[in-house]
């Protein structure tokens, strides 16, 4: 039954990269795996000279490995849903054996294998001794089996969450979870580049969660104590079988159950208030009330909103704290636009199919830029006010209030930039997001996770390029020339809306030339 | 409701009597497959068209290109005296469309999506609220009209496309299995919306592999078969005479495959 599952992975891995696009994202993604991994090996490898160091550098860098699968598909690329569950419903199968075959099928894929890649050189980083190199081999086969277990589970887990009636309220919490988690891997990196010492202090404490036992577990076999190396591993063992048997019962549960968080609207009366009565008047404002109702209604459009903030925001705040730098840290509310502008990079993906009622309705270029104005208005009329809070606060934490605006008003000029630079990739390489009943995380379509990451973090490199010009303002601010500066965080705005007019005007030549194709790879049936 | 047949009327009775859809060597292969094999197809207006075929036969992809929503390899299309293509925006302005598959908006309730389509359109707002909640009651979805479409069935889908096709009152309907997955009450609805709309003039388009549906609806009919049209006109004068399943059969030359190799099929078989 597992054979089954694995070999159906694999053909329709092979089937999506039939595909160009979807081609080209996996042939970055194995790039980036060759190019890292002698690095890593390397680094390995010169630990196995100092095994005190190299067990505590196991230790961290085992669990921000395991934190990474939790964050990264969460909060950016979304979980590789290629064997979606919600298929196989129909099948005779028992739960146990769906998800024993849904959890082999999900080493298959180019995440698994590097996460594997990177780590194969600790094997030998770690160990000292044949006794101590198998159980180090064990050690790794059982990070990489937590790494999936932990990133499927917590999906379907929270999947069931938001998708539910109370999932608005929930959502929060889903929240800080992601980010309470992204932020312990940016304090461990801060700390790791810090000094030895903190890393031991770090290690001593995240040994004991499953990642860092089965990290011990090779060098205290190294150091012959047996017993404690083969209770770390069945300490990770067992996470790896509760987690299971936890996504297990979350998915039977999805399975069976339908989706709550529409039957609101089922009441015959709907309520007639706030955004119905609000009905701007063009294509523009029609696309942006649309826009706004979906970023409240939609659970995938929730989760990214629930994402971009905890990444974007937590973050500027510890990053503060570490910094010391006074009212200047405040500018890094920048970095939180930069991540909610994301949103904006497949904007026509997110429709997917219902894209044609747009299609079906464009008469000329100019339609079409205002579609893209019009979503892009409803992503600042969340984003902005986001954006403000976080900058007052952040400003409020380093000593005056006052010291927002200028922020402020370059984390605005990012985000048109951000929409500037994501309409473009809308046009460019669009890819469906289908909705999954299991998995509101879901990153698409077969073998379409390396192209999200690739349009993710294509638009983050551009937007952070074409920000650069921004660092005028506060240069000239810090230099004390306050009219000049004035006039340059003025001159920034303007500079973020151009950008952003620009990349709707070429995202409007671009789509209009090719909307068949458009709506050809978006209206694409899934394999399977 | 053999009767139906009577409300076809002559041609010359119907608008302009010029052609609503004229497609002139029309083709598409995807990879090696041919879907579309150089079709020739007239449709005058002010019919109720039916495009039959089995499933496979290229319906969807024929009406996919004549509405302007897939390039074709080659051919010419003219639809309302416009060529679709290159530049498919003159067309689509002007008729309407219910695709395949039936995408719509799905966390949209009915109302608000009709009000998003007709915006989209630029129909003036009053106007917009105005015709989408009669056509909700036409429809008989009015009692779903804020309720999210996801949580509507089949036929009601079918419904409220149909009501966003119709929205801006266009010449020519293609409607994409309009009857299909649709329950026989949701169904008779949409049969005498689109016969009173035809009776106006205008034209309709639609594609179905129910061949009694296609000869109770429609006073002009084109079979297609592996991609090809092989017989167009007046229904009386394709179908021959005979019931237009048998006539298809007959112009396909169908064999019975009723299932020989199936012996393990069945109870009784042990």
């Amino acid at each position: 039954m597992v054979g089954i599952f694995v070999r159906l992975k694999l053909r329709l891995l092979a089937n999506g990269l039939q595909d160009t696009a979807r081609l080209v994202g996996f042939a970055v993604g194995a790039g980036l795996t060759v190019a890292v991994t002698p690095v890593a090996t390397i680094g390995w490898l010169r630990l196995r000279e100092q095994p005190e160091l190299a067990a505590d550098v196991g230790v961290v860098v085992f669990t921000a490995v395991a934190l990474a699968w939790i964050i990264l598909p969460l909060g950016l690329f979304g979980t590789d849903d290629t064997l979606d569950p919600a298929r196989f419903a129909a099948l005779p199968l028992r739960p146990r054996t769906l998800v024993t075959g849904l959890y082999v099928g999900a080493f298959v894929g180019l995440a698994p294998l590097a996460t594997t890649a990177v780590l194969a050189g600790s094997v030998f980083g770690l160990s000292a001794g044949p006794g101590s190199t198998v159980i180090a081999l064990f050690a790794l086969a059982l990070e990489v089996a937590l790494c999936v277990a932990v990133s499927r589970a917590l999906a379907s887990a929270l999947s069931g969450m938001l998708r539910s009636r109370r999932g608005r309220d929930l959502a929060v919490l889903v929240g800080v979870l992601i980010g309470g988690s992204g932020q312990l891997v940016m304090l461990g990196t801060a700390y790791m580049s810090g000094s030895v010492d903190l890393m031991h202090s770090a290690a001593s404490v995240l040994r004991w969660a499953p990642p860092g036992m089965a990290a011990r577990a090779a060098p205290d076999a190294a150091a012959g104590h047996y017993l404690v190396a083969i209770a770390g591993l069945a300490g990770a063992a067992l996470a790896v079988t509760l987690l299971l048997w936890w996504w297990g019962r979350s998915l039977t549960g999805a399975m069976v159950t339908t989706d709550a968080s529409t039957s609101r609207a089922a009441r015959p009366t709907g309520r007639r208030v706030g955004l119905h009565r609000w009905q701007p008047g063009g294509r523009a404002g029609a696309v942006a009330v649309r826009e706004l109702r979906y970023n409240w209604r939609e659970p995938r459009r929730r989760s990214a909103w629930v994402a971009a903030v905890l990444f974007g925001g937590i973050g500027p705040f510890l990053l503060l704290r570490q910094d010391g730098a006074g009212t200047g840290g405040v500018y890094v509310v920048c970095l939180t636009a930069g991540i909610v502008g994301l949103q904006a990079a497949n904007q026509l993906g997110i429709d997917g199919p219902a894209t044609w009622i747009h299609v079906a309705t464009w008469r000329d270029p100019r339609d079409i830029r205002a579609d893209f104005a019009g979503r892009n208005l409803a992503l600042a009329m969340i984003g902005a006010p986001i954006l403000l809070l976080i900058a007052v606060a952040l400003a409020s934490i380093a000593g005056s209030a006052g010291s927002a605006l200028g922020p402020f008003a370059l984390a605005c000029a990012v985000l048109g930039i951000a929409f500037g630079v994501g309409n473009v990739a809308s046009a460019l390489a669009p890819f469906p997001v289908p909705e999954s009943t299991t998995n509101v995380f879901s990153g698409g379509n077969t073998g379409q996770g390396c192209l999200a990451g690739v349009v993710v973090i294509g638009s983050l490199a551009c937007t952070g390029l074409l920000s650069l010009p921004l660092l005028v303002g506060p240069v000239l601010a810090r230099l004390d020339r306050p009219v000049l500066a004035g006039s340059a965080f003025l001159g920034g705005i303007g500079y973020g809306l151009v950008v952003a007019w620009l990349g709707r005007y070429l995202a409007g030549a671009m789509v209009y030339g090719r909307q068949p194709e458009l709506l050809g790879l978006l209206t694409r049936r899934e394999a399977g | 409701m053999t009767t139906a047949n009577g409300s076809s009327q002559p041609t010359t009775g119907a608008g302009p009597g010029g052609l609503a859809v004229r497609v002139r060597g029309l083709w598409k292969r995807f990879g090696a497959q041919v879907a579309v094999a150089g079709i020739n197809l007239d449709v005058p207006a002010g019919r109720f068209c039916g495009l039959v075929g089995p499933n496979g036969a290229g319906k969807t992809t024929a009406l996919s290109m004549i509405t302007g929503l897939l390039r074709p390899d080659a051919g010419t299309i003219e639809v309302i005296g416009r060529q679709t293509w290159p530049d498919p925006a003159a067309v689509k302005a002007e008729i309407g469309i219910l695709p395949e598959g039936l995408r719509l908006f799905e966390r949209l309730s009915g109302l608000e999506l009709l009000g998003y389509v007709g915006r989209l359109r630029r129909l003036p707002a009053a106007e917009v609220d105005r015709r989408a909640e009669q056509l909700l009651a036409v429809f008989d979805l009015d009692s779903a009209a804020n309720k999210l479409v996801v949580d509507y069935s089949t036929g009601m889908r079918k419904k409220l496309g149909l009501a966003a096709a119709l929205l801006h009152n266009p010449r020519a309907l293609f409607l994409d299995e309009p009857f299909e997955g649709v329950d026989p009450i949701s169904a008779s609805v949409i049969r005498d919306v689109l016969t009173r709309y035809t009776r106006s003039g205008s034209t309709v388009v639609f594609s179905s592999h129910v061949m009694e549906l296609v000869e109770r609806l429609c006073d002009w009919v084109a079979v297609m078969h592996r991609g090809q049209i092989v017989a167009q006109g007046p229904l009386e004068s394709v179908r021959a005479g005979l019931p237009l399943e048998e006539a298809f059969l007959s112009i396909v030359g169908a064999g019975d495959r009723g299932g020989d190799g199936l012996t393990w099929l069945g109870s009784s078989s042990g």
